[in-house]
């Protein structure tokens, strides 16, 4: 597994470091969102309607939330396209007829973008709730940085397992495509779980990251109660677990019986 | 034995658009029941033309294709049962011009795969060292260039390299110098050829370069339209066609000229041109090596001519490939 992930982070941070636009647009996404967010919200309300409302001031909300919601689609966009990329590049063959496990590959997929997206954390999640808060936030900063983390790699199974259904239609980047608005509304990260419809609120708890996610929001008003949501969203990544590597067999052998891998 | 295919049968199922929305599934009959076998250190040449088949029972090898029936061996290991056994132990070159990521330089690119491959981190290391020596890619300057700045000869060497990472002793290898220039090709034949001879590694090897073919294989299998048409080391199989050898005879008489062209077409099946100096050029065709090489030397030389030179043009791998695969 740490020769996967370390071949992962090879490849990872040479697309980043290489490609500048990449890292800028990490660096600047939590910010743009934020912006993006407070000037709609702020046309429909004031900042204290917000803070009245939610419990918070909208800034380190929503900063936290832009982080949060950047590491989980970051991670489910690693793995739900990396099958489409290998087939541009032409590594699929060569990946599909290695000898390492497939569900270790793609769980190795996202870490390394963990890794730098927790560093990320410190230029935007840090300094604006040290700001909001204190110096005396400084803990529980960087544990909804590791929370956040937590969420992106709670997803990856269910990625892995959303990943290996989709790419069996041919172009599934389509589907990959839809997964993820649906990926930003019931994750529940802008759009808290307890004010969701029933239906939604089921979806949402589906996914392992909205538990952890409810876990940072807990933490940002204060509140300590984290761990139930925490072992819930782990329970549920473990749940996902033999699904997503029964989807990769599926996908492996339906490919290998039509001809699907292109060379 | 290395390779062994024993009855490889492959379907595809095909859509054949009929207008905008409907269409109709086809089946494609890519292998219909290929045999063969490729012994320990033999260089084994797969020739078709497009279509014939020869990706689909590559792809079988290398375990990215399962067969409909048939099974298939890579040193007694079946590539469906026993996949990942197999995996470990062949080395697989597909394309040339794709099978990297972009941004990574050559030497990037193999440590991806080694990793990939479970190679340990030392021999990796030390191997993909040789393998950039070996393949010329260190004095090419590739070693830490972005693979998206290759030329193609530089992409086939790194794509070898890749196929040599875990030391495999099977090698299959799909048209490795297509759109090659010359020294690229060269090098990349020279290797291969000294990893079958000193390191006994068996070689599958596809290709549509007849010479390349010729000087390379120790045996050649053509397949056309999903079968196996014939099997045989290229002498051999320049043997079993009909076409013709041709002999060219340069004799000198100096005494008499005339009535000999006539004295020599009622000899010979053959045309002969005789120069001003006396030069008698003759042109043949010789249905077995052997005999009519002879019998045609004797006659010419019972007319009391001087053979100057004789050079007799065999067929070429090429004649063998256009009459077994167009019919």
């Amino acid at each position: 597994m740490l020769g996967l992930i370390r071949a992962e982070a090879l490849l990872f941070y040479a697309e980043v470091l290489r490609r500048k636009s990449i890292l800028v647009t990490f660096s600047l996404f939590p910010y743009l969102l934020t912006l993006l967010i407070l000037l709609i919200g702020s046309s429909a309300g004031s900042f204290n309607a917000f803070e009245s409302k939610v419990g918070i001031s909208p800034v380190p909300f929503f900063i936290s939330s832009s982080f949060v919601l950047m590491v989980v689609l970051g991670v489910s966009d690693e793995i739900l396209w990396r099958p489409i990329y290998n087939e541009e590049m032409g590594t699929s063959p060569y990946v599909v007829s290695s000898p390492s496990n497939p569900i270790l590959r793609s769980l190795a997929i996202p870490i390394p973008r963990l890794s730098l997206t927790l560093v990320l954390g410190s230029t935007s999640v840090l300094p604006v709730l040290l700001y909001y808060f204190g110096s005396g936030f400084l803990l529980e900063s960087i544990s909804i940085m590791g929370l956040a983390a937590l969420s992106g790699l709670a997803l990856s199974s269910l990625a892995i397992a959303i990943s290996g259904l989709a790419t069996l239609w041919g172009e599934s980047w389509r589907i990959i495509q839809v997964i993820r608005p649906l990926l930003f509304i019931f994750l529940g990260v802008f759009y808290p779980k307890h004010v969701m419809p029933t239906f939604a609120r089921l979806i949402s708890s589906l996914i392992p990251s909205s538990h952890t996610i409810e876990a940072i929001q807990t933490v940002l008003l204060g509140g300590s109660n984290i761990l139930v949501p925490i072992g819930i969203g782990v329970a549920l990544f473990m749940f996902y677990l033999p699904i997503g590597q029964k989807s990769l067999s599926i996908w492996e052998r339906k490919k290998l019986r039509s001809g699907g891998i292109r060379t | 034995m290395s390779i062994e295919a024993i009855n490889l049968e492959k379907k595809y199922l095909t859509k054949k658009r009929i207008g905008l929305i409907s269409s109709e599934k086809e089946v494609v009959e890519a292998l219909k029941g290929v045999s063969f076998e490729v012994g320990d250190g033999e260089i084994v040449g797969l020739l078709g033309p497009n279509g014939a088949g020869k990706t689909t029972t590559v792809k079988i090898l290398s375990t990215l294709l399962i067969p409909d029936s048939g099974r298939a061996l890579v040193n007694g290991l079946d590539v469906v049962k026993e996949a990942k056994k197999v995996r470990k132990i062949i080395g697989i070159m597909l394309t040339v011009e794709k099978g990297f990521y972009g941004k990574l330089t050559g030497k990037e690119n193999l440590e991806y795969f080694s990793a990939l491959y479970g190679l340990k981190k030392d021999f990796s290391r030390r191997k993909i060292s040789e393998l950039m020596d070996l393949l010329g890619l260190r004095e090419l300057g590739a070693e830490d260039k972005l693979f998206e700045e290759y030329s193609l000869g530089m992409k086939a060497r790194l794509s070898l390299a890749r196929a040599l990472l875990k030391d495999p002793p099977v090698l299959i290898l799909d048209e490795p110098t297509l759109g090659l220039d010359p020294p690229s090709s060269r090098k990349i034949r020279e290797l291969v050829m000294s990893l079958a001879k000193e390191e006994d590694k068996t070689v599958l090897y596809t290709t549509h370069n007849m010479f390349e073919a010729e000087i390379l294989c120790d045996r050649i299998l053509l397949i056309n339209e999903g079968e196996i048409v014939a099997e045989g080391t290229p002498r051999e199989l320049k043997r079993r066609i009909p076409k013709l050898k041709t002999i060219e005879i340069i004799a000198k008489n100096e005494i008499r000229t005339e009535d000999l062209k006539y004295e020599i077409e009622r000899l010979i099946d053959g045309r002969v041109s005789i120069s001003a100096d006396g030069t008698i050029e003759i042109k043949a065709k010789l249905k077995t090596y052997e005999k009519g090489l002879s019998e045609i030397l004797g006659k010419i030389i019972s007319l009391g001519l001087d053979i100057v030179s004789v050079k007799v043009e065999e067929p070429t791998l090429e004649d063998v490939f256009v009459h077994f695969t167009s019919e």
